[in-house]
């Protein structure tokens, strides 16, 4: 059953000297209890993809397509009846807990408040979901009484997703939940989200510049470049058999412990700029494949197989 | 050359602010009519040219005082006055200040802790009853109220260029040249400076506008030079002849326009400065 | 081979101020408890460890950014601890730094000629009319453009790549030997942390440079460097050549590191064993015995009494741990 599905979605920044087009045109499905991941690097606009999800872009808007949550068109929305649905069915664990959790209340009042917020509930029986909550996210429940400052940076990222979770929302939004922390804490916060997710069926967009990360903790992930979709595919498939260049370079710059130790590669460039993004495939100035076609005509996304969709041109021609 | 660019960029910026061009103008005009004075004034402003108490006319354009001596051309010369007190005593004011915020961000420790218990010992003085006792103690004059002002006014500024040296002394680039080898002189000719002049700026215009207005509250107390006569020196006089209780409106009203004039265009001026200089600094 | 580079017991505590009403008591902070180790002329030194184990404390004592509490450390035989400020800006021409953050290390005034020139304005050691020439020799070094336009743009203009080898292009324009690298790569994007790698390594080869690279994450560590210290809470827990600290870990906090490395392939079972532990507890000090101890899925009574020295394994691999003995 499809959850949420986007639609050719377009989202600029508007600066002095023009739009930056850090979403354009980006169309996919995400099915219930489904998790999938947006990978990229810096400025390809997977954050801002996020973001208009939650209609939270800061200095930008969105400027054109469709995004359907149950059927709901949520872009027709109003802000009031918007505003009912963020958090409720909508809600988001951000990268910096100690950013997003309010220094001077209790952590268990925090999510205590955000129940009530949405609900007619009993403080009592808020008080019961919260401690539940962080029961599920391993957290004592007696750490309800404590500020955010007396626990851990990874303590702090379960309590985020302990109130991510309060109202049993359909859809969670992640952005890098996991990048500021150590990789030991890193490892145990993905892996009980991943649990999470999976018992409580619900679905999830991971939001990370890492994309092995997303290799154990998705089912399918969007790879992102310059505003647009490169590649997406179950992650069997992808991280087997990449087909898009840009794909191949970001697992080939990954420093691989288990097999042989080759060299690391790259792209040579860096990501452009939006403001005036290159010609064709937007890649083509960085990719060691592109053909005088790529600087020409944008590559469109085709199916390769049923779970596995690329827009390059050296794929469409079979090449 | 991005200096040429940044210069650019910044009048581009400057000129989209309405009140800020605005006060840029007035302060242009009022300074070319000090230098020029004594092209623009059509009479003496010092020996009578007229009846005494004269209104508004061809011949005086603002009418005359108690002696006679022509309105307009006293506002022009007045200008000097105003003028010249509010730059000298600002300069001073802006070098005392950077100077302290400087050394005792820079440096730290127990200069720091030294330079930083004066300042505050400045700031929590009374400053107008101080400032009036002093001139008072002194007597009245143009240099005794530059002195005055500067002697209280430091400290503010001191404590802003001192935090804004220490946001910058802690930054990766100052640790990247200490890194090259660089000495503390060089951190601060090439590093520290670049970074605080904006701030410094901003706060030197502003400093200008107090000046000016601690200028005309001194002399209208009478703790002006009645002979070089500021606005505020005129408003006395006009005070104490009873223009208040003549009616004579054209003696009072000119050199209040000019205070409140130059004073609100600083201001503007001042305001458009720090919000520019502030955006760029809170973009790193 | 040649030592270029020896620290002894190099110690570093930090005090945190605690002001109560009626007590005043100075705690101190163990950031860096006692290293010692050698580092040879031409090789990669790596350092490994998470946040908060005194990695860049110790990379920062190495150029004297950070004064040690005590210890020594000796740059070709010359202890830097105890050299007087002229002589330690001589040295300053022969070690050098990259920095972490290419945005903030770099001052977003200047232009990309001012920057790199700056060091040999500092040492006044290249006349100005052979300066420019020594930029653009430096910059084609850092495979960085050398027209006009671009020595006169500043920072905000350039990619975060071109900023990083900008900083790499301060470090060697005086001739630098030894380059401590804090964390280079780490907050470049992934298709361009490849290129400043390698470039740092064939820069290592045509130069002849020694140095020391300080990462979080141990895979790039393998990848760059000949040899590794991962260092936990303070202290070096396992020493040893590049291959044999991952191929054959023998500390269960370098076991763990590697855990916690996703694979390339997506796998059900990683992680599996690290889920079950705690996290990194927050410490006013060290906990007694071995510092690692609280968190080791093999420790036994004795590793909460002794503090393990780092002791030699086999040839050149030292560990810090009674169980691995």
């Amino acid at each position: 059953m499809t959850l949420l599905s986007v639609e050719n979605l377009k989202t600029y920044y508007s600066t002095s000297s023009g739009f930056v087009k850090a979403v354009d045109g980006v169309s996919f499905n995400l099915e219930k209890g489904e998790s999938l991941g947006l990978a990229g690097e810096s400025g390809c606009g997977k954050s801002t993809l996020g973001f208009s999800l939650m209609r939270l872009i800061k200095g930008g808007e969105v400027v054109g397509g469709d995004i359907k949550l149950n059927g709901m068109p949520l872009l027709e929305m109003s802000d009031r009846e918007f505003n009912r649905i963020r958090w409720e069915k909508i809600s988001l664990i951000s990268q910096a807990a100690m950013g997003a959790l309010n220094p001077v209340y209790r952590i268990g009042t925090q999510i205590v408040e955000a129940i009530k917020v949405h609900t007619k509930t009993k403080k009592s029986e808020a008080w019961e979901r919260a401690e539940d909550l962080l029961r599920q996210v391993e957290i004592d429940p007696s750490r309800a009484f404590n500020y955010p400052h007396e626990l851990s940076g990874g303590m702090r990222q379960r309590a985020m997703i302990a109130m991510a979770l309060a109202l049993d929302p359909d859809l969670i939004i992640a952005d890098e939940p996991t990048t500021a922390l150590d990789v030991v804490t890193q490892v145990q916060v993905l892996k009980l989200l991943r649990a999470l997710q999976r018992k409580l069926d619900v679905s999830i967009i991971l939001i990370s510049h890492d994309l092995s990360i997303l290799g154990q903790a998705c089912d399918r992930v969007i790879i992102m470049y310059a505003g647009k979709i490169a590649e997406i595919g179950n992650v069997e498939v992808l991280f087997k058999n990449p087909l898009h260049p840009y794909t191949q370079a970001l697992l080939d710059s990954f420093p691989d412990i288990k097999g042989d130790k080759k060299p690391l590669t790259g792209l040579p460039g860096s990501p452009p700029d939006l403001l005036d993004p290159p010609s064709g495939c937007r890649l083509h100035p960085r990719c060691p494949e592109a053909r005088n076609i790529c600087q020409e005509t944008e590559p469109q996304i085709i199916d390769v197989s049923s779970n596995h969709s690329v827009a390059c041109h050296m794929v469409d021609q079979g090449g | 050359m991005p200096k040429k660019k940044a210069i650019i960029e910044f009048c581009r910026v400057y000129k989209q602010r309405k009140t800020a061009v605005f006060g840029f103008v007035v302060v242009v005009v009022f300074f070319l009519a000090a230098v020029f004075a004594p092209f623009i004034a059509p009479h003496s402003p010092r020996e009578g040219s007229g009846i005494p108490f004269d209104p508004p006319s061809k011949e005086h354009w603002l009418g005359t005082n108690d002696v006679g001596v022509d309105i307009f051309s006293e506002l022009v010369y007045s200008a000097r006055v105003s003028l010249t007190v509010g730059f000298v005593a600002a300069s001073a004011v802006v070098i005392i200040g950077s100077l302290i915020g400087l050394i005792s961000g820079f440096f730290g420790g127990f200069l720091d802790e030294f330079l930083m218990r004066i300042t505050e010992i400045v700031l929590v003085l009374p400053r107008l009853p101080l400032m009036i006792v002093m001139a008072a103690y002194l007597g009245p004059g143009m240099w005794t109220i530059i002195f005055v002002y500067s002697v209280v006014g430091w400290a503010t500024l001191a404590r802003q260029v001192r935090s804004q040296v220490l946001s910058v002394k802690e930054s990766d680039f100052v640790e990247a040249s200490r890194a090259i080898g660089a000495s503390n002189s060089h951190i601060i000719i090439s590093h520290i400076m670049p970074n605080v002049w904006g701030v410094i700026i901003a706060n030197a215009i502003m400093e200008v506008m107090f000046a000016i207005l601690v200028e005309a509250g001194l002399s209208f107390l009478g703790l002006g030079d009645p002979v070089h006569k500021s606005w505020g020196v005129m408003l006395y006089f006009a005070q104490i002849q009873g223009a208040f209780l003549l009616g004579t409106w054209w003696w009072i009203f000119p050199p209040g326009v000019c205070i409140a004039l130059l004073s609100s265009s600083f201001n503007f001026i001042g305001t458009a400065l720090n919000d520019l200089f502030g955006l760029k600094l809170g973009k790193r | 081979m040649e030592t270029i580079y020896k620290v002894e017991e190099l110690k570093k505590l930090f005090p945190v101020k605690r002001r109560g009403i009626f007590e005043r008591t100075r705690r101190y902070i163990h950031a860096v408890d006692e290293v010692s180790f050698n580092i040879n002329k031409g090789e990669t030194f790596g350092i490994v460890g998470e946040s908060g184990c005194g990695k860049t404390t110790l990379a920062r004592m190495l150029l004297r950014l950070e004064e040690p509490t005590s210890g020594k450390i000796f740059f070709k035989g010359q202890d830097i601890t105890s050299v007087d400020r002229q002589e330690l800006k001589n040295l300053r021409k022969k070690m050098q730094m990259i920095f972490q953050d290419p945005y903030s290390s770099l001052d977003p005034r200047k232009t990309i000629y001012n920057l790199v020139a700056e060091p040999l304005k500092v040492h006044k050691v290249v006349q100005d009319g052979t300066r420019e020439e020594k930029v653009k020799e430096t910059l084609a070094l850092v495979d960085l453009p050398t027209t006009e336009e671009f020595l006169g743009k500043v920072p905000d203009e350039l990619s975060g790549g071109q900023r990083q080898r900008i900083g790499i292009a301060r470090a060697l324009i005086l001739g630098a030997e030894f380059i401590v690298a804090d964390e280079p790569v780490s907050m470049l994007d992934a298709s361009v942390k490849a290129g400043i790698t390698s470039l740092m390594i064939d820069l290592k080869q045509r130069i002849g440079l020694t140095y020391v690279f300080i990462t979080h994450e141990i895979g790039l560590a393998y990848y760059t460097c000949d040899r590794i210290a991962v260092m936990y809470l303070g202290k070096i827990v396992e020493l040893g050549n590049a291959e044999e600290v991952i191929r054959k870990p023998l500390h269960p906090y370098t076991q763990l590191l590697m855990e916690a490395i996703p694979p390339l392939q997506p796998d059900e079972q990683w992680g599996k064993t690290i889920t079950e532990r705690g996290e990194l507890p927050l410490f006013d000090e060290p906990p007694k015995g071995c510092r690692f101890h609280p968190r080791c899925p093999a420790a036994k009574d004795p590793c909460s009494m002794d503090e393990p020295e780092l002791k030699e394994i086999t040839q050149g691999h030292h560990v810090a741990c009674l169980e691995s003995w």
